[in-house]
């Protein structure tokens, strides 16, 4: 969290890390190729889930008695609930102090919903490696029952990673860009 | 964005191949399944169609359209990603019983459109 705020506050005199960052990363282009990529990642780490989710529930699994069911999904939902949380947040109202334009109360709270947003998606992820732990490795299932389970950690975490890459492309600075609609 | 004439023809043949192998995947097996992945990449680029219409044109320092339009952009990315997911899923899991036992139905993957 802190190389992404001193990414926002970073004049050319203020900079705290010794690396600037790389010239091709300020192009206008950046920013709309890391929200599609943001996109890319969430539905491929969805489809992970999807995936296991068919896979038991279809004739190829009709012998065994390991299924997915609401349990499973939990984490998924929590860790989907957090992004959105994460990502709707107007991200200036983080830095604001009690002296400027945005009133005095406005910076704790976005700070408080920030903080629930990633206790939600940590808490998803941790929920999907914990129904791995108990549901599927205690009872030391073989590797289709033992797939669920890893499914469903692997798409909690490339959630996390999706909402890290939405959340740094677009702090992006853009003061150079011009958003020309069609 | 000009396009040259040939990138038009290479995409449009492109296009025709992608859609005559998912017509003849669900024709050769009776299953039609794969027209869900033509139909989830048809409605691909809608989020960012009507997000650009929803944001406000006139004034390009607005943040506020910028979110709508960075929203559109990631569902729009999230359902050409998800067309490849279902090609994938379909691929390996058989939807429908198949008569001969460890038959599966093999899908082809539709061309992105655009």
């Amino acid at each position: 969290m802190g190389l992404l705020v001193a990414r926002t506050a970073d004049m050319s005199d203020h900079r705290l890390f010794r690396f600037q960052r790389p010239q091709w990363l300020n192009s206008p282009n950046a920013r709309t190729a890391g929200v599609y990529l943001a996109g890319a990642l969430f539905s491929i780490g969805f489809f992970f889930f999807i995936d296991a989710s068919t896979y038991s529930h279809s004739h190829l699994n009709a012998g065994s008695d390991v299924h997915i069911k609401f349990v499973d999904w939990i984490p998924g939902i929590c860790s989907a609930l957090g992004m959105l949380v994460i990502n709707s947040i107007e991200k200036t109202r983080l830095s604001a102090d009690s002296y400027s334009y945005s009133g005095t109360g406005v910076a704790w709270k976005a700070r408080l919903v920030l903080f629930l947003g990633f206790a939600l998606m940590a808490g998803g992820l941790a929920g999907s490696v914990a129904v791995l732990v108990l549901k599927y490795v205690v009872p030391e299932y073989g590797f289709p029952a033992l797939y669920f389970g890893i499914a469903n950690v692997v798409a909690n975490g490339l959630i996390m990673l999706s909402s890290v890459v939405l959340w740094v492309s677009q702090n992006m600075e853009d003061d150079y860009t011009y958003n020309l609609a069609l | 964005m000009a396009a040259g004439l040939k990138t038009i023809i290479a995409l449009s043949f492109v296009l025709a191949i992608g859609f005559l192998l998912v017509i003849l995947s669900s024709a050769l097996w009776r299953n039609y399944l794969p027209l869900l992945v033509v139909a989830t990449y048809v409605l691909a680029p809608l989020p960012n169609w009507i997000c650009s219409r929803c944001s406000n044109p006139d004034d390009f320092m607005e943040s506020s359209g910028s979110a709508v339009l960075d929203f559109g952009r990631f569902c729009t990315g999230f359902l050409v990603v998800m067309g490849i997911g279902e090609s994938f899923d379909l691929f390996f899991i058989p939807f429908v019983r198949a008569p001969k036992e460890g038959e599966e139905k093999e899908e082809k993957e539709g061309a992105e459109t655009g």
